[in-house]
């Protein structure tokens, strides 16, 4: 048991640790020159911080609806966020070049949420079968806008999107991290504090037989886990995998059990998001990031499925 | 229920019925007395190019060979345009006002092409943006002849435009072209020339796109005028064995490859247009990261304007003719004129606006 805590404690240590030290740029922590220590100030910085971001608020995000909708194979983006930050970018880069992309992106993806969520609300309810339908509509309604909008957009700013829908931290600032952080922070705390909560929705109906008002609590966590995941993409862009695989894995190694999960799932999303940053920057080019969380993730989680199989009751 | 489902169907039919019904509302070309004759020319793609000539109907999928076509005067001879055509400050209404059949390089929709009956089509030949090979059958099969350019080269300009002057029987405009283009090449030679070994300049030019930096690469037309005007050239990149014209790259990448650059070019394109590049040249000039290039540090970072408008002349097309001065003044001011009289030459003498 300590050797787990002391392993989830180490990880992300050391990730961030390279975060710091890795990159382009040989920065030697015994010997940095001014622009090294500039390089690592003004840039590797806000990467990191923005990977820290990034791990905690998908992580989080998908193991909170995985725990309210008791499936494993919900996340985020099953809601239809990323359709609707997706478009929300395609509208900021063809109509409101002024507005920047974050804020529009942050709109339409609460936007997409709130209206599956509305359309799965049946008689006062929410089931996942219809959360997952309802997700399915708004995601299939958005993709065709923003199909629309492509058809629109000349090819430099075409191609453009898309890369930047494949998600990247390499265009984090200090700025963009001081919108997206602190209220990564705040709504972890937040969760944090409605642990046991969260580990009696996750008994499904049997929690209504406790008194707690499972609809009203059902909405509050979907949109917790939405402006988590919001707060984050609008400006990194869409990064696949990290909301299932994340909580996943950590529900796999120390079970459901809220008060352990959260701090497993911020300590493996803090290691995979920044350890991604890492090896794109070792790579030529500006590859983003999102491509390697899936490349990565995708034969890692059929590991643990193979293993596993898949259990995490 | 059923209600429903017969209105549904009955919706259903109409809307197949009212498409059935609709016209092709296209302009058609106007018809020139002359009579056509047969020849064969040879494409940038290498290929073998029968057609009549003067052309009648051409339809053309290249904003810079729409650019070619305007200066030779042949706008009366092109049915069919792409899309982008339409924010291209340097073409008339008239030729903006032509069927849009696709977005650049694409044909959206074959019939409407058909409809144009077309009797040359003109495009780009980059087999990475879309399917050459698909495209070049398909016009064979509706007997379309086709001729491919290809903007890879300063020096293919007059010769695209030398080619398209042959086939839409332009010969003159196209000779008076060749030799402004050549003339204005053989200035700027002459006068990066004198440039001394110790003074030629070390540049890159970044285009920033959606919050990313993509580096134009030394194979570049606007690289190679930065070579032309007597400069070096920094980025070069080669991914097995294919060199594209532009490489993404984060701003560490950038500061540790081109931290010995003299000069920083700064592209505006249709999505990060000069207020938005001027924010991001503000930017870098105030942090201290980017001070780690000494172009950056010394202040020497410039916008260019690369888009369609009147006086973005860095693209391949004729506008090159000032392109190559644009670049010369803004790394050499001490030896290359102010291209401002050059552009509104050159503007005036062959696109007849002011």
């Amino acid at each position: 048991m300590r050797k787990g805590v002391i392993l989830l404690l180490v990880f992300p240590l050391v990730a961030v640790f390279l975060g710091i030290f890795v990159g382009s740029y040989p920065t030697n922590p015994f010997n940095l020159d001014q622009l090294g220590k500039r390089v690592i100030w003004n840039i590797r910085l806000p990467r990191t911080l923005m990977g820290i971001s990034a791990g905690m608020a998908l992580g989080l995000g998908g193991m909170v609806l995985q725990a309210v909708f008791r499936n494993p194979l919900v996340d985020t983006y099953i809601l239809g966020v990323s359709s609707g930050v997706a478009l929300g970018a395609a509208l900021a880069v063809s109509f409101l070049p002024m507005a920047g992309i974050a804020p529009v992106a942050l709109v339409f993806g609460l936007l997409a949420v709130f209206t599956a969520y509305s359309l799965a609300r049946v008689n006062g309810r929410v089931s996942t079968v219809s959360l997952v339908l309802a997700g399915i509509i708004v995601t299939s309604l958005f993709s065709a806008l923003l199909a629309l909008l492509e058809l629109l957009l000349p090819s430099e700013s075409l191609s453009a999107l898309v890369v930047w829908l494949m998600g990247s931290l390499s265009n984090a600032t200090w700025e963009k991290v001081a919108y997206s952080l602190p209220g990564v922070v705040i709504l972890t705390i937040f969760l944090y504090l409605l642990r046991f909560r969260l580990n009696v929705m996750s008994l499904g109906d049997e929690a209504e037989l406790l008194g707690v008002n499972v609809p009203l609590w059902r909405g509050i966590f979907v949109f917790l886990s939405a402006l988590l995941t919001v707060l984050v993409i609008s400006f990194t862009g869409i990064i696949g995998w990290v909301g299932l695989i994340v909580p996943h894995t950590a529900r796999m190694l120390v079970g459901p059990e809220h008060s352990k999960l959260i701090p497993a799932t911020i300590s493996m999303g803090i290691t995979v998001m920044v350890l991604a940053d890492v090896i794109v920057r070792l790579l030529p080019g500006d590859i983003p990031v999102g491509i390697i969380t899936t490349v990565v993730g995708v034969p890692f989680f059929a590991y643990l499925l193979r293993k596993t199989g898949g259990g995490w009751e | 229920m059923r209600k429903a489902g017969i209105l549904l169907v009955a919706v259903l039919l109409l809307s197949v019925f009212a498409a059935g019904c609709v016209s092709n509302s296209g302009s058609n070309g106007e018809k020139t007395s002359i009579t056509p004759k047969e020849i064969t020319v040879k494409d940038f793609a290498g290929r073998s190019v029968t057609v009549k000539v003067p052309v009648q109907r051409a339809v053309i999928l290249s904003t810079s060979a729409l650019e070619i076509v305007q200066l030779l005067g042949a706008e009366d001879q092109v049915v069919g345009i792409p899309v982008e055509a339409k924010a291209d400050a340097l073409l008339s209404e008239k030729l903006k006002n032509k069927t849009v059949v696709g977005k650049r390089l694409k044909i959206e929709d074959w019939e409407k092409v058909l409809a144009l009956k077309p009797d040359l089509m003109v495009n780009l030949y980059l087999k990475k943006f879309y399917d050459v090979d698909e495209f070049l059958n398909k016009s064979a099969s509706y007997g379309i002849p086709v001729i491919m350019l290809r903007e890879d080269k300063l020096d293919d300009i007059p010769k695209a435009v030398e080619l398209l002057g042959k086939v839409f029987g332009k010969e003159e405009k196209a000779s008076e072209f060749e030799k402004y283009f050549n003339d204005q090449v053989s200035e700027v030679k002459k006068i990066a020339k004198k440039i001394p070994a110790n003074e030629r300049k070390k540049v890159v030019i970044i285009q920033p796109i959606m919050g990313k930096y993509y580096v134009v690469n030394g194979n570049d037309v606007i690289a190679q005028a930065v070579r032309l005007v007597g400069a070096e050239y920094m980025a070069n990149f080669t991914f097995n064995g294919y060199s594209p014209v532009r490489v993404p790259l984060d701003k560490e990448k950038l500061i540790t490859q081109f931290k010995d650059a003299d000069v920083v070019m700064l592209l505006t394109s249709t999505v990060t247009p000069y207020d938005k590049v001027e924010a991001i040249k503000n930017e870098m000039l105030n942090d201290e990261a980017w001070k780690g290039i000494k172009a950056v540090s010394e202040g020497n970072v410039y916008i260019l304007k690369a888009e369609l408008d009147k006086d973005s002349f860095l693209r391949w097309s004729p506008r090159m003719a000032v392109g190559i001065w644009v670049i010369g003044r803004t790394i050499y001011p001490d030896y290359y004129p102010d291209w401002k009289e050059k552009a509104d030459d050159f503007i005036r003498r062959f696109y007849g606006l002011s």
